[in-house]
């Protein structure tokens, strides 16, 4: 990128956070980031200890104690509604300014933040259903084979023709009414489609995160979806895939240097 | 090789009689070898055209393919997702007929000097033709063709070239689209949507349209119309300062097409695409002035460039237009009272001084090819015809297909401030157009799920 192209971009760049509700999401998103990158007392970050539960197992004998995800103590719903803002909410910018500019002047922020709801339910209804699922295999929370396979599935789904057309035609929205009730559904709608984007662009990660995670991780699934969102229509583009192969590669290493593969 | 585009009209035989009597011209001759070539191989191989045509759109109920069905329409990708596509097509024929000097001709029907460009050429309405002194079938021919002539009004390129930004907002679009999806640019509406209802046939749907050979030469001349706009003093495209925002810059920089097998397909970058000389590319249009008559009339209708700049970020210009009043479900032929949303600009006090109107989420199971939008300023005043618009993209796809079409009414404010009317309620009705020859077929109609009336006040 020469330095004109780059004094452009930064122009533009300046110029797209320009509007309200862009300032709002993103200023969300990172206060997100800083609440999750604090250190908990305990150790580890915010969101890499989310709701551990022990767990007796009954039939066990002689019984042991394992620790497994409980998706319904407020630590998880909290640092899983958290990474949701500072991962997500980004993505959402674009249907968030369209409602916005759709809308009567009395009801652009409520519209937009139907929308903002909307995605932030569905992320964590799907939140939720992932960490039941571990919960019902026994996962430990933080375990590398559940992260590896996810972030696996991801880099398969990459190579899909199909996953391709599909993010392609979710960059349409609905008709947006301009206020009221049918205002309310069409925002609720157009949150809908915006979910199934994110969730196509990088729901196999976020599952890898439903039992806890490294901040690694986040970081580069966060700039694999970004990036992804922000070059739809590059076809099979290098960048998000070799984000996400570090952020497995980086998985692996550190479990086999901490000698939690095999134990995980 | 940069290999030339030629005008229809300079490698026509000109007269039907002559196209079924006499050679054609080798551009021609090796357009139809090439076409019976490409339908001689069956749907699956990616040099077929059936392939080639249901890359663009696949009739309803034909089982999908990751290849099949991309049109870019209603879309910022409109124009250069066909220019790479009606270029890997051009490599196909090229391909096949072993004739690598060879280009897809245009047909420029809006060309003001020429009387008969209105009509479909000779070459594609005679349903033989003579090779080797024999008469045989001609690949060109479709008989569900209108021939013509097309109506001047629907092929008037002034709007669309007087368009100075290649990207506008809603409702005030741009030449070649806008920043949001499901919305046509100016010169998808004008002349592509219009030369597509025109022909009918084939042409009538997105689904069939690739198999009709005119499509080709059609997207050939919108194409060229990209290169006449791009050529015009003061027009600002995308990636100029000022012409879109760093999101959209990075989506039409980043964008990679691809046509073919899913396995090994061919792909197109956008600078590529952009550079007609680039290796992928490799050509020329024979044309791209304008006759002096459209010259004039599209320099008086363009906004001058302001002053020291480009004029408003695509942002700032966006924010100048609010919607003022919305209405949902309404039926071809239902009139509508549309009462006004309190804006704190008041309407009444300061007089828009633009007035475009949206039909959003338009639905048809068969529409009319053509509807025209009336407005009163009340109830009981006299009709006013605000604007009209194709519906190419409805007929011919599934039900829950949807387009967006908008409608600019400024035109009609000062006949309705003339009136007495004070922006506080506007009554809408759709009516299928007149003088078409589906006007007053009863089983068609369109469902509008909204109707947005947007206004802009200096």
């Amino acid at each position: 990128m020469s330095l004109l192209q780059a004094t452009l971009l930064a122009g533009r760049l300046s110029g797209s956070v320009r509007s309200t509700s862009t300032r709002v999401v993103l200023g969300c998103a990172a206060a997100a980031w800083v609440a999750l990158s604090v250190p908990r007392p305990g150790g580890g970050q915010g969101a890499g200890e989310m709701g551990v539960a022990h767990v007796h197992h009954p039939h066990t004998v002689p019984p042991v104690a394992a620790e497994v995800v409980d998706p319904w103590s407020l630590a998880w719903i909290g640092s899983w509604l958290l990474m949701v803002v500072a991962m997500m909410w980004p993505l959402t910018i674009p249907s968030v300014g369209a409602i916005t500019r759709s809308s009567f002047r009395g009801w652009r922020m409520r519209l937009g933040v139907v929308c903002l709801a909307t995605v932030t339910i569905l992320w964590l209804a799907v939140g939720l259903a992932g960490a039941m699922f571990a919960r019902t295999l026994s996962v430990p929370p933080g375990s590398v084979w559940w992260q590896l396979a996810f972030v696996c599935l991801a880099l398969v789904a990459f190579r899909s023709s199909w996953r391709s057309r599909v993010l392609e035609g979710c960059l349409r929205l609905p008709a947006l009414a301009p206020g009221g009730r049918r205002g309310v559904v069409t925002a609720t709608r157009a949150g809908m489609l915006t979910w199934r984007r994110c969730a196509l662009l990088c729901g196999p990660v976020m599952l890898a995160m439903a039992i806890g995670h490294s901040l690694v991780l986040m970081v580069f699934a966060s700039l694999a979806a970004w990036w992804e969102a922000w070059h739809p229509r590059a076809w099979r583009d290098p960048v998000p895939v070799l984000l996400i192969a570090g952020a497995g590669a980086w998985i692996a290493v550190a479990a086999l240097l901490d000698g939690r593969i095999g134990h995980a | 090789m940069a290999r030339t585009r030629h005008d229809i009209a300079t490698v026509s035989l000109g007269k039907v009689a002559d196209a079924e009597t006499q050679a054609w011209h080798p551009v021609l001759d090796t357009y139809a070898r090439g076409v019976e070539l490409m339908r001689a191989l069956p749907a699956e191989d990616p040099e077929s055209w059936q392939w080639a045509a249901n890359t663009h759109g696949v009739p309803v109920g034909t089982p999908l393919r990751p290849a099949w069905g991309q049109c870019a329409h209603a879309s910022l990708f409109f124009l250069p997702w066909h220019r790479a596509y009606l270029a890997w097509f051009e490599g196909t024929i090229r391909k096949l007929t072993g004739d690598d000097g060879w280009g897809l001709p245009y047909w420029d029907y809006s060309d003001p000097d020429n009387p008969d460009a209105v009509f479909l050429p000779a070459e594609f309405r005679v349903p033989t033709r003579v090779v080797d002194g024999e008469a045989v079938p001609n690949p060109l021919f479709d008989p569900a063709r209108n021939e013509g002539p097309i109506p001047g009004e629907d092929i008037d390129i002034v709007q669309a070239l007087a368009e100075r930004r290649f990207v506008g907002g809603v409702p005030d679009v741009g030449f070649g689209g806008t920043d949001r999806d499901r919305r046509f640019g100016d010169v998808e509406s004008t002349p592509h949507n219009w030369v597509h209802v025109d022909i009918a046939g084939l042409m009538e749907s997105p689904a069939t349209a690739g198999q009709d050979p005119i499509f080709w030469l059609h997207h050939a001349n919108i194409d060229r119309l990209w290169e006449v706009w791009l050529s015009l003093p003061g027009s600002l495209r995308l990636t100029d300062p000022g012409g879109g925002s760093a999101f959209l810059v990075t989506q039409w920089q980043s964008a990679i097409f691809w046509f073919g097998s899913e396995q090994s397909p061919s792909t197109y970058t956008m600078d590529d695409v952009e550079d007609l000389s680039s290796v992928k590319m490799g050509y020329e249009y024979e044309s791209i002035e304008l006759p002096e008559a459209s010259a004039e009339a599209i320099a008086a209708a363009r906004e001058p460039v302001p002053v020291g700049g480009s004029g408003f970020p695509l942002d700032e210009a966006q924010a100048r237009w609010e919607p003022v009043a919305a209405s949902f479900n309404l039926d071809s032929n239902e009139e509508r009272d549309l009462t006004f949303h309190a804006t704190p600009r008041g309407l009444d006090e300061a007089p828009p001084t633009r007035l475009v109107l949206e039909f959003a989420g338009v639905r048809a199971v068969v529409p009319h090819a053509a509807y025209v939008v009336e407005v009163r300023s009340a109830p009981d005043a006299e009709p006013h015809r605000a604007g009209r618009f194709a519906t190419f993209g409805l007929a011919g796809t599934p039900p829950e297909e949807e387009r967006n079409y908008l409608v600019d009414a400024t035109e009609v404010l000062p006949d309705l401030v003339a009136e007495g009317w004070t922006g506080g309620q506007l009554s809408v009705k759709l009516v299928p157009e007149e003088g078409r020859p589906d006007s007053d077929d009863p089983d068609r109609a369109i469902h509008v799920q909204q109707v947005t009336v947007y206004a802009q006040t200096s």
